[in-house]
């Protein structure tokens, strides 16, 4: 019999490091720490595959489909130049506006998607206005981690937090969106001070965003009408999930098993080829490694020494926990970090009770879907966006980026903080 | 294997009184008749020849002709020579008058022989010493003896050199993209190798690339421009054109191919790559350049 624990730890800090640093490919290093787990004798194979939390794996699976399809449909650079218009050229409108469009949006599809396809069509706009990129692409990968943390599908962490302590898109549309709309609502207020001194153009300039004929945006409108449909019957259903007694992740793939079908023309394979299976290798890593440390009792022991020091502290906890994360997200991974913590509230709550412990998981997924805005490096949306603004020409550097990333990040997660003592 | 060896002195006819390309091509196939056409019948024959005469492409500018033509059911390669006892006028502007006409068999499907004689017909007719020497051949035996003497050789495999363009523009990879959309209009080019200032292959590049420069990036990621209908097009390629160095937008080349590849290799290489020319190097220097239209002309309809 090997020393579990010091194996197991071994295994997984090597691991997290690998990921943390990307010196090697992070689903390569999450793949393989989950095997040593397995091969060193710390977890059975089947017991490896059973810290799989298939919810989550099929919930962003299913998600990624329909998103694939209904980004086919020019659905998003419809809403993008239609807003622009509304906004009748104003810039600093049209940056409030399309960062509410991001988050909502990112709400309801992954944060990294959204970005990708609403950072290239917002730079286009900056471009004809003859004004300076760099806010609109700082305001849009900001709102999308905001939005994301709205709802239950919004953001990874968030379909890992609502798995594994049972709570469901009710709970979060009841729980995050209330905070999410106020931390949306300080964003714009946030935009409009810091960048709206550089955000002036001519008439002409914005007679030029008005010539955009938003109608012709849209691609294929059959293909949007179903998709329309079936993003809507999902998300009504993902509301009415609890009642209904349907797990998220069934939602999610019958939708996408249905808008496959009706999309008819399009070719499955390449849509089912256009799932990012990186993303999901390194769910299904991540689930084995943290197993393999769960095996050994570790998290136990580690979550009944915090009982010991949190018991009647749960307000301080909380708050300890909302800062924690919020903080170790702008610099980690949160995906790693969610799932790491996930295992330890899960001990904390067996002998709390869920009820107790519930506040942890709000101010984990505040914690860790709002701090991924704290740097340059915290969120992926943000590394997207800011790779699109640097293959344009535009490029922006991590402080420019951080600068304005960790000042908003500290006026929400001051927000959260004061939401959650009133809330809890 | 030798071109001399596949001559039959029955089949070299000097100074005949042809005065027309078809007169000489009925001559050509009247003495293949016999053995050498097997079970083919001499009508069928001239009528194939006919066909591929009227495709054109067989009068070189060199004064000689290669009508030819490949026959189903035929796996042999046989060589008539009709030399006109007047150099024979074609109606073509600029056409010096045909003094050889060489007609030439074979069969429908192999290539590498035939398009070898054909090669080494046509480098013969570019060798003055070689044409004189022929021209003034007295007997059938010494006009074959001075095909020998050129030591032109008909090996099997037909290798990329022998269907490459020779002479190849390049440009240099510091140079500007005004200078390389000149040089593209101008010599009507789709395609440039590019090489550094040693004249070493550095990449590659195509008309397609110079356009792609002229569409901003975040374009391409929004999918579409139809809801622009007031976008300048290429306003900042045309803007930039004295700033952008070819070297930035070229590709690095794929693969660079050896002139002794054999031809289907690079067939094979421009349809998997989808890619229509490849450069081809020998010691990192630019030797040729062989495109999809050579093996078009070169091979499929040589």
């Amino acid at each position: 019999m090997y020393p579990a624990i010091p194996i197991a730890l071994a295994i997984f800090a090597v691991a997290m490091i690998a990921i943390t640093t990307e010196k090697v490919n992070k689903t390569s290093a999450a793949i393989l720490g989950g095997m040593l787990m397995v091969i060193f004798g710390i977890e059975s194979q089947s017991k490896a595959f059973s810290y799989i939390d298939w919810n989550v794996i099929f919930l962003l699976i299913g998600m990624m489909i329909i998103t694939n399809i209904t980004k086919r449909t020019g659905l998003f650079q419809y809403i993008a130049i239609r807003l622009a218009k509304l906004a009748r050229g104003e810039p600093v409108a049209i940056i409030i506006m399309l960062s509410v469009a991001t988050a909502v949006i990112s709400a309801l599809l992954d944060n990294v998607t959204t970005v990708l396809i609403l950072v290239p069509i917002t730079f286009l706009i900056a471009v004809e206005l003859n004004v300076a990129p760099t806010p609109f692409v700082i305001a849009l990968a900001l709102a999308s981690n905001v939005g994301g943390t709205a709802t239950l599908i919004g953001d990874p962490p968030n379909i890992m937090i609502g798995s594994a302590a049972g709570l469901g898109f009710v709970d979060f549309l009841t729980t995050t969106a209330p905070i999410v709309a106020i931390d949306i609502v300080a964003l714009c207020g946030f935009i409009f001070v810091a960048f709206r001194k550089s955000l002036v153009v001519s008439n002409e300039r914005k007679a030029r965003i008005m010539a955009f004929d938003d109608t012709k945006a849209i691609e294929d409108k059959p293909l949007l009408v179903k998709s329309l449909i079936v993003l809507g019957s999902v998300t009504a259903a993902f509301v009415l999930h609890s009642s209904l007694g349907i797990e998220p992740a069934t939602i999610a793939l019958s939708g996408a098993a249905v808008l496959l079908i009706a999309s008819g023309t399009h070719d499955v394979e390449t849509i089912l080829g256009e799932i990012e299976w990186t993303t999901i290798m390194f769910f299904l890593g991540l689930f084995m490694l943290v197993g393999g440390l769960v095996e050994t009792g570790l998290m136990t022991q580690v979550s009944s020494s915090l009982l010991g020091a949190t018991t009647g502290h749960m307000t301080a906890t909380t708050m300890l926990v909302l800062w924690a994360s919020g903080t170790l997200s702008g610099f980690l991974d949160n995906i790693p970090f969610v799932a790491t913590m996930i295992p330890l509230i899960q001990d904390m709550g067996a002998t709390l009770g869920a009820r107790t412990i519930e506040p942890l998981w709000w101010a984990l997924s505040l914690g860790a879907c709002l701090g991924g805005n704290g740097t340059l490096i915290g969120a992926s949306a943000n590394v997207v966006s800011v790779g699109i603004s640097r293959k344009n020409g535009n490029p922006i550097s991590f402080w420019d980026f951080t600068k304005y990333g960790a000042v908003y990040t500290l006026l929400s997660l001051v927000l959260s903080s004061l939401y959650m003592l009133i809330r809890f | 294997m030798k071109l001399a060896n596949l001559l039959d002195p029955r089949l070299v006819m000097l100074d005949r009184d042809v005065s027309s390309i078809d007169e000489a091509i009925i001559a050509g196939v009247t003495a293949f008749s016999g053995n050498h056409l097997r079970a083919m019948k001499r009508e069928e024959v001239l009528e194939r020849v006919r066909e591929r005469q009227a495709l054109g492409g067989t009068i070189f500018p060199t004064g000689i002709a290669i009508p030819h033509a490949r026959l189903p059911g035929f796996d042999d390669i046989v060589i008539a020579v009709v030399r006109p006892r007047v150099p024979i006028v074609v109606p073509v502007d600029g056409q010096v008058p045909v003094r050889l006409v060489w007609v030439v068999l074979t069969s429908q499907s192999a290539s590498s022989t035939y398009l070898k004689v054909l090669a080494n017909l046509a480098a013969i007719s570019k060798d003055d010493a070689a044409m004189r020497s022929l021209l003034s051949a007295d007997s059938a035996s010494r006009f074959i003896e001075s095909v020998e003497a050129g030591g032109y050789e008909v090996e099997k495999g037909l290798h990329v050199s022998d269907i490459m363009t020779c002479d190849v523009l390049s440009i240099r990879d510091d140079a500007t993209l005004r200078e390389l959309t000149d040089k593209m209009f101008s010599h009507k080019l789709r395609y440039l190798p590019v090489v550094d200032a040693t004249g070493l292959l550095v990449g590659e590049v195509g008309v397609l690339d110079l356009i792609a420069a002229g569409i901003p990036d975040y374009v391409y990621r929004v999918g579409s421009l139809k809801f622009l209908d007031e976008f300048e097009p290429m306003a900042d390629l045309l803007k930039n054109e004295d700033k952008i160095l070819v070297g930035s937008i070229m590709k690095p080349p794929v693969r660079s191919i050896a002139p002794d590849s054999s031809v289907l290799a690079v067939a094979f290489e421009m349809t998997r790559s989808r890619k229509r020319h490849f450069p081809v190097v020998e010691d990192g220097q630019i030797v040729g350049v062989v495109s999809s239209m050579d093996i078009l002309s070169k091979v499929l309809r040589a």
